[in-house]
């Protein structure tokens, strides 16, 4: 007979790893899309000030953490819930489900039909910031990929596609 | 439907891929930490539990792995009982004294009902297995199928040392089907789940008039009906490595069909298939349980089902033919559509499946006799010995019951 | 059979359902250890005589140290906490719930915080701060419609600080529900109408969402047929027992369905009405329907073909190619309302602009409808629906139910 084992399962760095990047990113390029976009603005306009919310995978993350400031700027705000008052909480229940999220092998509508997606805070907030990640989703991927991660691909201006991605992934990338 | 009745399943089922993903988060919710995992020798050998040890990567959580539970299973005829009490005792001591708060099952029933047995010792205390009314929730219990069975481990029973336990609180919290963690069955196997599944899921739709169960019996009959009409249709198959996809995505399915059929089993209901199917295959020895069950189905339908099961027919046939069959030919085309699968069988297997218990070796008389019998009349919960002479000696020659009792 | 690659499906609630149901409320109760209920209750359904039902039916073997009604339309917070008080007091070990969903609500904070020992429901709130299971709850539904005696959630209204806090767990399901049509019996055939749209707008919706499987898919068929099978009959002769309690268990399977399910569009827009023009949910439920379909048609046309067979039975769907049925059951829900419409005397209303306050005046004026649409962006219920839905498609939609007029095809935005 075999004997009894007990084990603790360890860490999947590099998907920990990659993810921390892709929400980096993704956090980065909200911000920026406040800025640039006036549809993002406005959903953050709606919004209280400091009003923060986090997206991330269950139990230790990695999450991202995205708010307004005391003045109303909206701000990434790295990657640690810890440090912050979260009003809002979006969470994939593992880290493998945030992975298949992250590499668009499953979309955010399809994870939350598939009960892999759970809301902490109210309820018309998570719908506004639903629609902006959907906003950042078609400014950062290409659109066969945005296709894959968004319910439905949004008819754009020609500016709104060309001239405001561009500033958006400028933003971004310098974090300004 | 019936002007009363009751169901209860407490089981969630979360069934396909990455389903073990998230159990981390459930056994949370459950405010469990530290689960033990029981699982049986197949299981074991080819150490499925790696698949759920990646599964709980970055979760915090701490898993004890046991070793395999003692075969033949706790529920199965020729027990082992001072093994399973040796294992319960072990795994009681380890589960208390480092601390766990809930219990993975993974395997077949093997596997679960020594779950819930422990989880009656670890819950209630030791004393408790020598028999006790378990009237509250236990620990958390997770129940993960590695492949088709017909016995049912996901019912709300078990037996354990000759001591039968019935409780809602007995069934598992949840069943998680997840494809990565299933062992290839073989075809028999496959078959014989499917045929198990088909008559228990058209016994509970046609004749229990209970919404919610027949809800259950409806996806139960849809599951099954579906893969066994094609491993039927494709029995002939000669490329191994079409046949093994094939099995494959039935397995999926099948599972799904046996964690259901586990849910109608709780004992709140008679299931003659089930009933006089255990007594008649356990006695030949020679035809599994699935397909003496499908071989019962029609008689018993016919008896105490007289016309009023015409809308089993949809769950079995699909919208479209059950659409074209007028409503007074719906009973009778569900028992063609049965029989139909019965002898397509016999005639891709060259005559190998019985159609009738005739044909699976046993005489009339001997039916007749069996009727009587007193162990019967427990079993089938006092079903009038007319009643289950009809059904017998229907069974037997395959002829179709043209003058209902009652 | 649809079978997605990953579903989820649980409903704990035992559900004891029967003209006879009532009476087995003492058996649940011992069989899980309690022995003194209180009766939560609203003052509705006391003034209708639904609570001497229920205690005549418990019979004498059974305390009830106390019965409660004074639980308000929208569930408070410091309700919450002082019939939790009451709870204590008065030495109870178990809640029945007689009532709709504030009453359910209700009792399911008093719950928590006597399941936990607490006199903070704060510390409770979100999704899964519940980690074992609480005492006996037993719901008892007084209308067929709703189906929250098996939902997972509880909302309970803050009204101090003007907020609503959620409450998911799946120790928040009662133990038990049960249906007995005595509770639904004297139901006016127009709210009759209402709840059971209510009820079919749950079960149709849950099979066209995109989290739709099996299982929830089977309980909602069987609503539905129960529904459209009885429905009529019983507003024609509102004393049919075996109707009502077919169509109390349509609810209840209904409500398994979509609470596994999930609800669309309908719901979100329906809910918005109901918030912004207090328009009784049911009627929401059935003016919006069809429109929920017209809408999802080009992303679940399927689905909605496979309605037509609970709908409108095995002869529609023979009489019809299979690439009409989609827009023949939606023809048929557009049908099935004139048809309440009639036999309720106009009181089933089929579209926004006919429903009609107690002093006469317009329920939904036009002008409300760009806030209704506005309201309808912040419910959770779009999720869930198969196509996607901004400002201008919520208000499209409503500006149609208000109008009673098919969606334009040409405006639904196919991304």
């Amino acid at each position: 007979m075999e004997a009894f084992a007990e084990i603790k399962p360890g860490k999947r760095y590099l998907t920990r790893i990659y993810l921390g990047i892709m929400l980096w990113f993704v956090g980065r390029a909200v911000q920026a899309a406040a800025k640039v976009d006036k549809e993002v603005a406005k959903e953050f306009e709606n919004m209280p000030d400091e009003y923060t919310f986090c997206l991330g995978a269950f139990p230790n993350g990695p999450y991202m953490i995205v708010g307004k400031d005391a003045i109303g700027r909206v701000r990434y705000k790295g990657g640690n819930p810890d440090k912050h008052d979260i009003h809002l909480e979006m969470g994939l229940k593992s880290l493998g489900n945030l992975f298949t999220m992250f590499t668009f092998r499953e979309s955010t509508p399809v994870a939350n039909a598939r009960d892999r997606l759970f809301v902490c805070g109210d309820v018309p907030n998570a719908c506004a910031c639903v629609r902006v990640l959907d906003i950042v989703q078609v400014y950062l991927l290409p659109k066969p990929i945005a296709k894959l991660a968004i319910k439905r691909y949004p008819r754009w201006s020609f500016k709104r596609h060309t001239l405001d991605r561009a500033l958006v992934l400028i933003r971004t990338l310098i974090g300004f | 439907m019936t002007t009363h009745f009751s169901f209860l399943c407490r089981t969630k089922t979360s069934a396909g891929t990455n389903a073990l993903e998230h159990l981390p988060f459930e056994l949370s919710g459950m405010g469990a930490k530290k689960p033990m995992v029981i699982q049986d020798a197949a299981s074991r050998k080819l150490k499925r539990h790696k698949c759920l040890i990646r599964a709980f990567k970055d979760s915090g959580m701490t898993l004890g792995i046991a070793p395999a539970v003692p075969e033949p299973a706790l529920s199965g005829s020729k027990k082992k009982p001072e093994a399973t009490a040796q294992f319960i005792r072990d795994m009681y001591a380890t589960y208390r004294e480092k601390g766990y708060d809930a219990i993975i099952a993974v395997g077949k029933a093997a596997a679960a009902d020594m779950a819930k047995a422990l989880n009656i010792a670890v819950t209630l205390g030791p004393d408790a297995l020598k028999g006790t009314d378990i009237t509250a929730p236990l620990n958390p219990l997770i129940y993960i199928p590695t492949g088709v069975d017909t016995v049912t481990a996901t019912a709300a029973s078990v037996t354990f040392n000759r001591k039968a336990f019935t409780s809602p609180y007995l069934a598992p919290d949840q069943a998680v089907i997840d494809p990565a963690m299933l062992i290839p069955d073989d075809r028999d196997s496959l078959l014989d789940a499917a045929l198990f599944c088909l008559a228990l899921g058209c016994e509970v739709h046609a004749l229990s008039g209970n919404p919610p169960a027949r809800a259950y019996a409806a996806a139960l009959v849809e599951l099954a009906a579906v893969p066994l009409a094609q491993m039927i249709g494709s029995y002939s198959e000669s490329n191994l490595k079409l046949r093994k996809k094939a099995e494959a995505g039935w397995q999926k399915q099948l599972v799904q069909a046996a964690v259901i059929s586990g849910y109608l089993t709780d004992g709140s209901r008679p299931l003659l298939t089930l009933a006089l199917g255990r007594e008649i295959s356990g006695d030949s020895g020679r035809v599994s349980l699935g397909m003496i069950m499908t071989v019962l189905l029609p008689a018993v339908l016919e008896t105490l089902g007289r016309d009023r099961f015409g809308s089993l027919l949809l769950p079995l046939s699909g919208m479209e033919r059950f659409s074209t069959v007028p409503v007074s030919q719906q009973p009778v085309t569900a028992v063609q559509t049965i029989r139909g699968l019965l002898n397509g069988l016999h005639a891709v297997t060259g005559g190998h499946t019985p159609r009738t218990l005739a044909e699976a070796g046993w005489q009339r008389d001997a039916l007749t006799a069996l009727a009587a019998d007193e162990n019967i009349q427990n079993i089938t919960r006092d079903t009038a010995q007319d009643v289950l002479k009809c059904i017998l000696t229907h069974a037997c020659d395959g002829s179709p019951v043209t003058a209902p009792l009652g | 059979m649809y079978i997605p690659d990953y579903f989820e499906f649980c409903c704990r609630v035992k559900i004891v359902a029967g003209h006879d149901g009532l009476e087995q409320i003492p058996s649940l109760l011992t069989a899980m250890g309690s022995s003194a209920p209180m009766i939560l209750t609203d003052k509705g359904v006391r003034a209708a005589g639904l609570v001497d039902v229920v205690e005549t039916a418990l019979g004498g073997n059974l305390t009830i140290p106390t019965i409660e009604d004074d639980v308000p339309p929208d569930s408070d917070l410091n309700v919450v906490h002082r019939l939790a008080d009451v709870y204590r007091e008065k030495g109870c070990d178990a809640i029945i719930a007689v009532g709709g969903g504030s009453v359910l609500d209700t009792a399911k904070g008093i719950n928590i915080l006597v399941s936990e020992d607490s006199d903070n429901l704060m510390e409770f709130t979100g999704a899964g701060a519940l980690k074992r299971p609480l005492r006996p709850l037993i719901a008892v539904p007084t209308t067929a419609g709703t189906g929250s005696e098996v939902t997972l959630v509880a909302v309970i209204a803050d009204h101090a600080n003007n907020r609503k806090m959620l409450f998911t767990s799946y120790f928040l399901l009662p133990d038990a529900a049960v249906v007995d049509p005595r509770m639904t019996l004297t139901l006016p055939p127009h709210i009759t109408a209402a709840t059971a749209m209510d009820a079919m707008a749950h079960s149709v919706e849950s099979t066209v969402m995109m989290s739709k499987n099996p299982l929830s898919d089977a309980h909602a068929r069987e609503a539905m047929t129960l529904i459209s099978k009885h429905l009529v009959s019983v507003i024609k002769n509102p004393s049919d027992k075996d109707g009502r309690l077919a169509l109390a268990t349509a609810a209840t399977m209904a409500g398994i369905a979509f609470s596994n399910a999930m609800v669309g569009m309908v719901h979100a827009i329906g809910h918005s009405v109901g918030s912004v023009c207090h328009v009784p949910h049911g009627t929401c439920m059935a003016i919006l329907l069809p429109y929920g379909l017209e809408y999802n048609l080009h992303k679940a046309e399927d689905r909605i073909a496979d309605l037509l067979l609970p709908l409108a039975g095995p002869e529609a769907v023979v009489s019809t190619p299979a690439d009409k049925r989609a827009q023949a059951a939606i023809d048929w829900i557009r049908e099935f309302n004139k048809e309440l419409n009639q036999i309720t005397s106009g009181r089933h209303a089929t579209r926004f602009k006919d429903l009609k306050g107690h002093d006469g005046t317009p329920m939904v004026p036009k002008d409300k409808l760009p806030e209704i649409a506005a309201t309808a962006m912040g419910d959770g219920a779009i999720f869930y629906n198969p196509e996607d839905m901004d400002y201008e498609d919520f208000l499209m939609v409503t500006e149609a139910a208000w109008e009673g007029v098919p969606l334009d095809p040409t405006r639904i935005k196919k991304g």
